[in-house]
């Protein structure tokens, strides 16, 4: 029975091997580097979605010709250092995007102070493991279903409140699709009023229809 | 106060049926000649404007589609502040026989209700339905004759004749998901009287009924939960029927 970290050295062996889809994820790389840099020079692409390409670019091409050496290095971590380092990632990300929003005034604050508080929550989760151990001594939280359940009920809120904000934005969407309705209605009605031969208000005069 | 041609306000309202308009519109002016008519257009995509502002109707043209619920209440709206007595609705596909409003008017007059509905299966007609959709009906008219204290046969007619007090509640509130059985609820709760009366229904002009066999015990289930749901939210002291101002 092979350990993980055997079976990752093995496919680094077959990959490291394998010239043709190694050429092409550089060349694919090069080519999305190539493209979000020009973009950014350009201005066609903010920021934020430049940086978001560059990654996704850079691993492409680091994946082309990553040394195994490297991987090697890697896998030798421990376990835990690597999960911090994606959450902590993860959460530098959630923050980039969400600042950016802001920037844009895409994002209402209410929904910003959520978004930026939970990639804080990320940060120090993966900053301070200690912190999270002492969590898990105090509310007796060790195993993995407990996390999910805490995390499910989170998101779970947080959908529950997008579908209260969804539905008073239809209420309201729905009054001003009526209001408009009825304000063009009038606006024809004085257009009307204006030209001589035209009688429009049938309740003072039903003889005038037909 | 009794419902004349004149204080009477006809609502309809239509998604795409420029096919059955006109045809419709003609019935009208047979039936009821001079009375204010409404069309509001909910969204339509097809020539149901062009074909309103070819004849004398009134139009109100949402830039949205906000379903039926939605169209009707503004044109309880328009009829509310246009200082309507009553308003009188119909279907736009041609279900609704235009002859028949007289005899809700007929009923509004003597009874002095707040809504008069036209109910398929009172008495004798010749509407025949399928079993699913029969079945379907008959079981909500039977929750909703025990909801409202009163005894309801077609709790899905959109075929209502209504007075000035209730164009003040529904202008303000009026359920958008399934606007009759919902709102016949809301105003038993809010202390208003409703009467039905037999009229003919016939198939419509054109288009299909959106609803298949399966699809009419999905749409009863529903339609049960929104009752329930709705029976949960508090009612509005303003709106009730002794209390209710309708000077604007």
């Amino acid at each position: 029975m092979p350990t993980e970290n055997e079976i990752v050295i093995r496919l680094i062996e077959y990959w490291a091997a394998a010239w043709v889809p190694r050429s092409i994820c550089g060349i694919v790389g090069a080519l999305a580097v190539y493209i979000a840099v020009s973009g950014l020079f350009k201005s066609r692409l903010n920021l934020l979605a430049a940086m978001l390409w560059i990654i996704a670019a850079g691993v492409t091409f680091c994946f082309a010709f990553i040394p195994g050496e490297t991987i090697r290095s890697v896998i030798a971590l421990e376990y835990y250092v690597r999960v911090r380092v994606i959450i902590a990632s993860i959460s530098v990300l959630v923050l980039l995007v969400t600042l950016e929003s802001i920037r844009h005034t895409r994002l209402k604050e209410r929904y910003a102070i959520l978004w930026i508080f939970t990639a804080f929550a990320l940060l120090v989760c993966a900053m301070a493991p200690r912190l999270v151990d002492l969590l898990r001594a105090a509310t007796g939280m060790g195993y993995a279903a407990a996390i999910v359940a805490v995390a499910f009920t989170f998101l779970l809120f947080v959908a529950f409140d997008f579908s209260i904000s969804l539905s008073r934005m239809q209420e309201k969407n729905a009054q001003v699709t009526q209001r408009i309705a009825l304000l063009q209605q009038e606006i024809e009605q004085l257009k009307g009023a204006d030209a001589p031969d035209q009688a429009t208000d049938h309740r003072q005069e039903p003889s005038a229809r037909g | 106060m009794q419902p004349t041609l004149q204080n009477t306000l006809l609502i309809i309202p239509a998604f795409n049926e420029e096919a059955s308009l006109s045809a419709l519109l003609d019935e009208i002016e047979d039936a009821v000649p001079g009375m204010a008519v409404l069309i509001i257009s909910d969204g339509s995509s097809d020539g149901t404007t062009r074909v309103v502002r070819a004849s004398a109707a009134l139009l109100l043209d949402l830039p949205c589609n906000l379903g039926v619920g939605g169209a009707v209440q503004t044109g309880y709206q328009y009829a509310f502040t246009h200082g309507y007595d009553f308003a009188v609705r119909i279907d736009a596909d041609g279900q609704h026989p235009p002859r028949e409003i007289t005899k809700l008017m007929d009923r509004m007059a003597e009874s002095s209700t707040n809504m008069v509905i036209g109910s398929r299966f009172l008495g004798e007609t010749e509407y025949r339905s399928t079993l699913f959709r029969s079945f379907g009906i008959r079981a909500l008219a039977a929750f909703l004759s025990v909801v409202c204290r009163k005894r309801v046969t077609d709790p899905t007619s959109g075929f209502q004749l209504i007075d000035r007090k209730l164009l003040m509640v529904f202008s303000w509130c009026y359920p958008s998901e399934y606007p009759e059985p919902e709102a016949l609820a809301l105003i038993r709760r809010q202390g208003y009287e409703c009467e039905e009366v037999a009229v003919s229904f016939r198939a419509r002009f054109s288009g299909e009924s959106t609803m298949t066999h399966w699809g009419t015990l999905y749409f009863t289930l529903k339609v049960f939960l929104a009752l329930i749901i709705d029976r949960a939210r508090p009612i509005d002291p303003k709106f009730a029927c002794e209390t209710i101002v309708t000077d604007y």
